[in-house]
């Protein structure tokens, strides 16, 4: 028989282990036998959330002795290098939040998770903003640098992440106090949101890599500015309103990988930073335009679009179908291979200004394209005609996914699955499969139910 | 293939059972308790080094482990994806025993982001576990009386609710 060899190891490993399981459990552990009794204590990881007590009898005030008895029984030599706390509080100042960060706060402090649904919420413990050693700093459900009476001072030379989901401060004392930050999640709420501050201007950290931007705060009376100069970015997701007086500006992203914009514009006003960030996003690999981001197309002006050399995967919503506008938008995606069209029925901008597209079928289309999705399918003849336009022509088509609208009854489903799967294909590209979503699924009722079943391959 | 010179230096290992695996010197320094026998030799090191708590199983594994992230790392288009994909893989194809033996190596020869890695990997195959699994999975003979483990249930309630079933 086998010795057990774990048994060898020393306790540091079987703390490491613990670190990577919720504190609840890691202290469970010592009950396993006498030496498991203190493993626990050395560790240097906590994780608490609330959520295992929640729904039981007098839950907070066992959550609270939970955590004080953890906090006083660990080894006070071994300082907590990261620290996540997620916690609901029902009632006021029935938590002892500050006294828990006090503490573990120390400058050895690697990382800090806060969580916390308070009645009244808390301002961050100031010394945290000048942790040499802080590498991530996430704040969430809450905006913990709102209750200084001015803002102190920042300095946090090693933090390379930093996500705030509630932001209601100006953040550009903390972002420029940032010099190697390369993750940011930064979301601005709404002007409704609790208290609302008018934010002038916002300035992405050069460093960064990576950037998740929300910003539902800008307003129409005034000046709002969003500088996002970062040109080693390789990830961008933008939500933003296109407010008349918002002016976004930005460097080139020559590394750009993933490109996610949702740009909203509450009115037909002509936002020229959109089509000039489309450009600068031109070496991105995945660009989804999202909601009515490509209204920009439809409002009034000529745009080119730029040319994307290197996209792979292509998510468009259109405000309206309008073939020249994909066909243009396919002429310029030389590699494409998976493209998804969404088309939103938007009763203002149906009109497409721009040039008719060249005769000839777009590279990408005859050699790259693999996959192609529709959604919002209502069986117009343009959208019948786009995609038969592909299914003809896509020789290296691999799969194509129609998502019918709710809007038919099932004979005329049954008619469009017909129709859309005689589409003669070329010779090259048999292996082709046509799906077909139906978000009013069929009762079989209908009157020729064996024949739908034919003809509907991959009916869901 | 990996940008790395033919004329690197190579560095010869020997495990208990005494087979010699040649190693790349820049892999080797990934290898912390290597590393520090080459650089007491002065560099000098000609014959194999010994390593008489390593046997070759585990060695082989290392190895390919360390290859192939030196790989992924000097391809930087898909390194993420296709590290996690090998990662998955790599940790499916040991037993729970042979995971301890690799753990126990690793620790050994102080490589660090294999054995923080392995540690993960235990750490999710005993999460959400009873008791009796992990006694099982460590092979903990259970040392309390059952006066004693009831009373340290009692005295720390709080730790222990809802964490018994599997």
């Amino acid at each position: 028989m086998k010795m057990d060899r774990i048994s060898l190891l020393p306790d540091s490993i079987l703390c490491d282990i613990l670190s990577y399981l919720p504190t609840k459990e890691a202290v469970s552990t010592s009950i396993l036998s006498r030496r498991w009794r203190h493993v626990w204590k050395d560790l240097q990881v906590l994780d608490i959330d609330d959520i295992p007590f929640r729904y039981t009898l007098e839950w907070e005030a066992r959550f609270v002795s939970y955590v004080n008895a953890i906090l006083a029984q660990r080894n006070p030599d071994y300082p907590i290098e990261k620290f996540r706390l997620t916690c609901k509080e029902d009632s006021e100042d029935s938590l002892p939040i500050l006294t828990w960060l006090d503490a573990i706060i120390r400058p050895h402090l690697q990382e800090l998770y806060l969580c916390l649904d308070l009645v009244v919420g808390i301002a961050l413990p100031e010394a945290i903003l000048t942790f040499p050693s802080l590498k991530s700093l996430v704040l969430k459900h809450g905006d913990y640098f709102d209750y200084y009476p001015e803002f102190p001072n920042v300095y946090l030379p090693s933090l390379k992440n930093l996500e705030l989901d509630t932001l209601c401060v100006d953040p550009s004392k903390l972002l420029s106090g940032c010099p190697v930050l390369e993750n940011l999640m930064l979301i601005v709420p709404d002007r409704v949101y609790i208290s609302y501050v008018y934010i002038p201007t916002i300035q992405m950290p050069r460093t960064l890599k990576s950037l998740i931007f929300e910003d539902k705060s800008t307003v129409d009376n005034d000046i709002n500015h969003r500088v996002i100069d970062t040109p080693s970015l390789e990830y961008l997701y933008m939500k933003i309103i296109a407010k008349s007086k918002l002016q976004v500006s930005f460097s080139n992203f020559p590394n750009m990988v993933e490109a996610h914009l949702h740009i909203h514009h509450e009115r037909a006003v002509h936002v020229p930073w959109v089509p000039e960030l489309l450009l600068a996003l031109r070496q991105t690999k995945l660009l989804a335009l999202k909601h009515l981001t490509t209204r920009c197309f439809f409002s009034g002006v000529t745009l080119g679009i730029p040319e994307f050399p290197r996209l792979l995967n292509l998510e468009l919503d259109v405000p309206c179908m309008n073939t020249d506008f994909l066909l243009n938008f396919l002429h310029n995606c030389h590699v494409l291979q998976d493209l998804a069209v969404h088309v939103w029925k938007s009763n203002i901008f149906r009109q497409y200004y721009g040039p008719a597209p060249p005769t000839m079928v777009p590279n990408c289309v005859t050699s790259h394209l693999k996959s192609f999705e529709f959604r919002g399918y209502e069986d117009s003849a343009d959208e019948r005609e786009f995609i038969a336009y592909l299914l003809q022509r896509g020789l290296a088509l691999k799969t194509v996914t129609i998502h019918l609208t709710y809007v038919f009854d099932q004979d005329t489903r049954y008619d469009i699955v017909r129709e859309l799967s005689a589409i003669p294909r070329p010779r090259g590209s048999t292996t082709c499969q046509l799906n077909f979503i139906d978000l009013n699924p069929v009762k079989h009722t209908c009157r020729s139910c064996e024949e739908f079943d034919t003809y509907a391959r991959g009916v869901r | 293939m990996s940008g790395i010179s033919d004329t690197e230096r190579m560095i010869t290992l020997k495990t208990v059972e005494g087979t010699l695996f040649d190693v790349k010197s820049s892999i080797a320094k990934d290898i912390k308790t290597v590393q520090a026998f080459i650089d007491d030799s002065d560099d000098d090191v000609t014959s194999p080094i010994p390593l008489p708590n390593v046997f070759t199983r585990e060695l082989s594994r290392i190895l390919d482990y360390l290859n192939n992230h030196h790989r992924f790392r000097s391809d930087i288009e898909k390194a993420d994806e296709e590290m996690a994909r090998y990662d998955a893989e790599f940790a499916k194809s040991m037993s729970h025993e042979e995971l301890k033996a690799l753990i126990l190596a690793a620790n050994y020869l102080n490589v660090k982001d294999l054995l923080e890695f392995l540690n993960q990997t235990v750490a999710d195959v005993i999460q959400n576990k009873s008791v009796e699994f992990v006694r099982n999975f460590f092979g903990i003979e259970n040392d309390y009386t059952p006066e004693e483990e009831e009373k340290l249930r009692n005295e720390n309630e709080w730790a222990f609710n809802g964490v018994e079933q599997d």
